[in-house]
């Protein structure tokens, strides 16, 4: 265990730098964009309003229209991508990098399934570091906005209501716990057959490959059949979604077990 | 000891090991020599499981690697692996943190003697330098083997002076080493014992004082016979 | 030591605490809803104290399953399983299946539907169309009838006479238990017409006694043709309420006309064009009743004289909404907004007139104004 989290810590802190100028831009390019549209949207009511006017369905302006924009919702995508990428960049820069540190990992005295579940945990750790900077951010940006926009325009928005479910936000920060665990649970039994399919093309090549395609083909098989057998069953639906959580598991374990084998036993630098 | 027994190994379609049989006693140095691509580094990383072998078994102190991984092994590659924006002595500290075996006053000892700067990122040294530091990171392991892999290769006249005479120190004394060299003149009168490996076969395993005295012969003379018949 | 780790400790601390805050916040915010209860406005308070209103709020653009009853309202997020599973349904035959899946398992498996279903204190039965050569017209009918003392089940299929396999759709749209024998509506119908059928079975004998068409309509090219599901969705099907009358609406050429089945009787009698110009249909137990909003009248239709005769007159008729009839007293709703915000619902008034006593008895509602960006969506069940 104590291996494990030194790995954590080791892996949090490689990563660190780029992922501190990503959530830098973050904030910068987020500040920045409330602040802009925020103005832009001062500077129409006060240019264009006149006495009388119906200035509240003219010119009223919520939180959530500064925060829709591209301006906006681009570094959040950035990172995601980032983020994205680094699945796959956490497992290959260790054989391609300019020094394969993939030797030093796989010759540490311990079971190599710790660099596996380190990679993992780091990666959770990051998006969930994402997440919160993100809701930590809410303050700021409302601040510069109320600050900004008159009173007589804006439609003041809770923290809860910005993070509406029918936005990018929404999705990224469920509104209710069960809808985080579920979303960001199979978030991770999509990592850990990404993970899979890293290390048997890492120890066969394009063999590899090729076991890989077999392995996600397998997986999804093993998903869908829940379904099939939900209908042929009779199954009652929440039976169904039982089964589907099964399968679910199930993939996971299968992913754990199989990357265990091959990272202890076949892998190859 | 190491003892390889029978391994063979394939690369898609070519057997890069047939049937490759030795042992590696601790308090001898042992060479596996070959020209290019005869399969030494491939016989280094089966041993320390950075590459799984098809056939037979490899034991250290009598438990098969199959069973479990041995800790008692270090392996210095033919190239740094540390990640090159690690500073040396950072390395040193993954070292530290990660391997109970390691041996904080013993690489102290190995810096001061190869004159390394710890301070040096591991990405601005020179190859003499970066092949000093895989060294100090293998060989301050207290392990009673330790594997290198052509130690001697690519670097400069006085860097390979220096990795000669820790072979005749007490950094390696009483420890089974195992190394990899096709620069044999550098090595041949350190060497206690020779295994040739051709074409993935061992061609000859022999103890050098003993081809010596009793026929006479080199290393070199050795190895003649085997390329040039 | 801790020093040299202290960057992902502190990261990872603040990671999961702040999510667990977050969450937690969450939670907090929504548990002010539980001080929401019906309140009694105005009538006898025990009418209200019987209420259990199911419902859908919306509170910060997410939704929130909401029960109400007089002493609190408890209130849920829906969650992506809750719409995956069907558990988002507060509909009363949807829990109303529920419950029968969970007291019946096994039984109960492939049956989905309220109206194909018949319970008393001795049996539940159901009924299905199949069509059991593989062929797209549907060719028999199978019964499955589940003795409760015993916890037995027996099924059987019945075929349809060869000549009266006609039909390409069809639908069980009652099942009731007559003295021992079995009667089972049916719509059925194909390209050239609708029908709607009567089976009557033995269920000892476990053999077909009659099958009579007691309406049909020809589908012919001048205009649409529709007849109506005779599950009304409007007023609630209550499993064991054996009613003696079915109604179910025709339309032809944009032409409604109201229609009632006397299921013991086995005939269907149409409603008199004036008394349903403006009105619709209301049935409980053996009594019909005809509800007209906009007068705000409520009649008792009677099947011998093929007259009407007034109940009552109520401004509620007029300006709530019928929600539900049971026990003879009618329930109605009115969904409106705050003074302050008018535009969104947060308040729902309830209302229980007596058909008895020809009088309002419960007047309550339920406010939810006093919560920013809350929203009463729909009340799907009272009971």
């Amino acid at each position: 265990m104590k291996n494990y989290f030194k790995l954590v810590d080791f892996e949090m802190k490689r990563f660190w730098k780029i992922y501190a100028a990503l959530i830098g831009l973050l904030i910068t390019a987020q500040s920045i964009t409330v602040a802009v549209l925020s103005n832009s949207y001062k500077n129409r009511f006060e240019e264009s309003y006149m006495p009388g006017m119906n200035y509240v369905d003219d010119y009223s302006v919520r939180f959530s229209n500064v925060t829709m924009s591209d301006g906006f919702m681009v570094p959040i995508v950035l990172i995601i991508s980032a983020l994205v990428f680094y699945i796959f960049f956490t497992w290959y820069r260790e054989w391609l990098g300019k020094n394969t540190f993939a030797y030093q990992l796989l010759l540490l005295p311990f079971n190599r399934m710790t660099i596996y579940f380190a990679k993992l945990t780091s990666l959770l750790l990051y998006i969930f570091g994402c997440l919160v900077i993100q809701i930590a951010m809410y303050p700021l940006l409302n601040t510069i906005f109320t600050s900004i926009v008159p009173q007589e325009i804006r439609i003041d928005q809770s923290l809860l209501l910005w993070l509406s479910p029918d936005s990018l936000l929404g999705v990224l920060i469920p509104s209710n716990s069960v809808d985080f665990f579920t979303s960001y649970g199979v978030g991770i039994v999509a990592v850990s057959v990404i993970f899979t399919v890293i290390i048997l093309e890492r120890s066969f090549r394009l063999k590899g490959v090729g076991l890989g395609i077999a392995f996600i083909a397998f997986c999804i098989f093993l998903f869908v059949e829940s379904f099939i057998i939900g209908e042929n069953y009779l199954l009652y639906i929440q039976e169904r979604v039982i089964l589907q959580i099964v399968s679910l598991v199930m993939i996971t374990v299968l992913s754990f077990m199989i990357s265990y084998y091959i990272i202890n036993k076949k892998i190859s630098v | 000891m190491i003892d390889v027994k029978g391994i063979s190994k394939k690369y898609l379609f070519k057997k890069v090991l047939k049937d490759v049989s030795f042992t590696v006693k601790k308090g001898e140095i042992t060479c596996l020599i070959g020209v290019n691509g005869t399969g030494k580094s491939t016989t280094l990383k089966t041993i320390t499981n950075l590459t799984p072998f098809n056939n037979g078994d490899i034991l250290i102190d009598g438990i098969s690697i199959k069973k479990k991984r041995s800790d008692n092994i270090s392996f210095v590659p033919d190239h740094m692996t540390m990640p090159a924006n690690m500073k040396i002595r950072q390395a040193f500290q993954f070292m530290k943190d990660f391997y109970p075996r390691w041996n904080e006053e013993r690489a102290a000892e190995l810096v001061d003697y190869m004159n390394i700067d710890v301070n040096q990122k591991i990405g601005a040294l020179s190859k003499g330098n970066a092949a000093k530091v895989s060294l100090i990171l293998g060989l301050s392991l207290n392990t009673d083997y330790v594997l290198l892999d052509e130690p001697f290769s690519g670097i400069d006249l006085f860097a390979k002076e220096k990795i000669r005479n820790l072979f005749s120190s007490h950094f390696i004394e009483g420890r089974g080493i195992l190394l990899t060299t096709h620069e044999i003149e550098e090595v041949e009168h350190l060497l206690d014992r020779v295994v040739i490996l051709n074409d993935g076969v061992i061609v000859k395993d022999f103890y050098t004082e003993q081809m010596r005295m009793e026929e006479g012969k080199s290393v070199i003379d050795q190895l003649r016979e085997v390329y040039q018949g | 030591m801790l020093k040299r780790y202290s960057f992902t400790l502190l990261f990872s601390t603040i990671s999961i605490f702040s999510i667990f805050i977050f969450y937690t916040y969450v939670n907090a915010n929504v548990k002010e809803f539980e001080k929401v209860k019906i309140e009694t406005v105005g009538g006898d308070e025990e009418e209200g104290e019987q209420l259990k209103i199911n419902g859908h709020l919306s509170y910060n653009n997410s939704d929130y399953h909401m029960n109400v009853s007089a002493k609190e309202m408890r209130i849920a997020p829906i969650t992506f399983l809750d719409r995956v599973s069907g558990n988002e349904s507060l509909f009363l035959e949807d829990m109303q299946i529920r419950k029968l899946q969970e007291q019946y398992k096994g039984f109960m498996r492939g049956k989905y539907f309220i109206s194909s279903l018949y319970e008393d204190n001795s049996f539940l039965i159901s009924a299905d169309l199949d069509s059991l050569r593989n062929e797209p017209t549907i060719d028999s009918l199978t019964i499955e009838i589940f003795d409760k003392a015993n916890e037995t089940t027996r099924s059987f299929s019945l075929s349809i006479p060869e000549e009266s396999i006609q039909y390409e759709y069809g639908s069980v749209e009652d099942v009731q238990l007559l003295d021992q024998q079995l009667s089972i509506i049916m719509r059925m119908s194909n390209d050239e017409k609708i029908e709607l059928i009567q089976a009557t079975i033995n269920v000892h004998q476990q053999k077909l006694i009659d099958a009579k068409a007691l309406y049909s309509v020809n589908k012919d090219k001048k205009g649409v043709i529709s007849v109506s599901s005779i599950v009304n969705e409007d007023y609630y099907r209550h499993l064991g309420n054996h009613n003696r009358f079915l109604s179910f609406t025709t339309v032809v050429d944009e032409k409604s006309f109201d229609y009632v089945i006397d299921i013991r009787a086995g005939r269907v009698f149409q409603l008199p064009e004036k008394l349903m110009a403006n009105a619709s249909v209301l049935i409980e137990g053996n009594k019909i009743y005809v509800i007209d909003k906009s007068v705000g009248a409520l009649y008792k239709y009677d099947v011998a004289t093929s007259l009407s005769h007034l109940l009552m007159e109520h401004e509620i008729i007029k300006e709530m909404i019928l929600f539900e009839i049971k026990d003879s007293k009618l329930y109605f709703l009115n969904y409106r907004g705050s003074e302050d915000e008018q535009d969104v619902t947060t308040i729902v008034d309830i209302s229980i007139l007596d058909i008895n006593k020809g009088e309002e008895v419960y007047r309550g509602k339920i406010d939810v104004s006093e919560f920013n960006n809350s929203q009463i969506n729909y009340i799907s069940s009272i009971f």
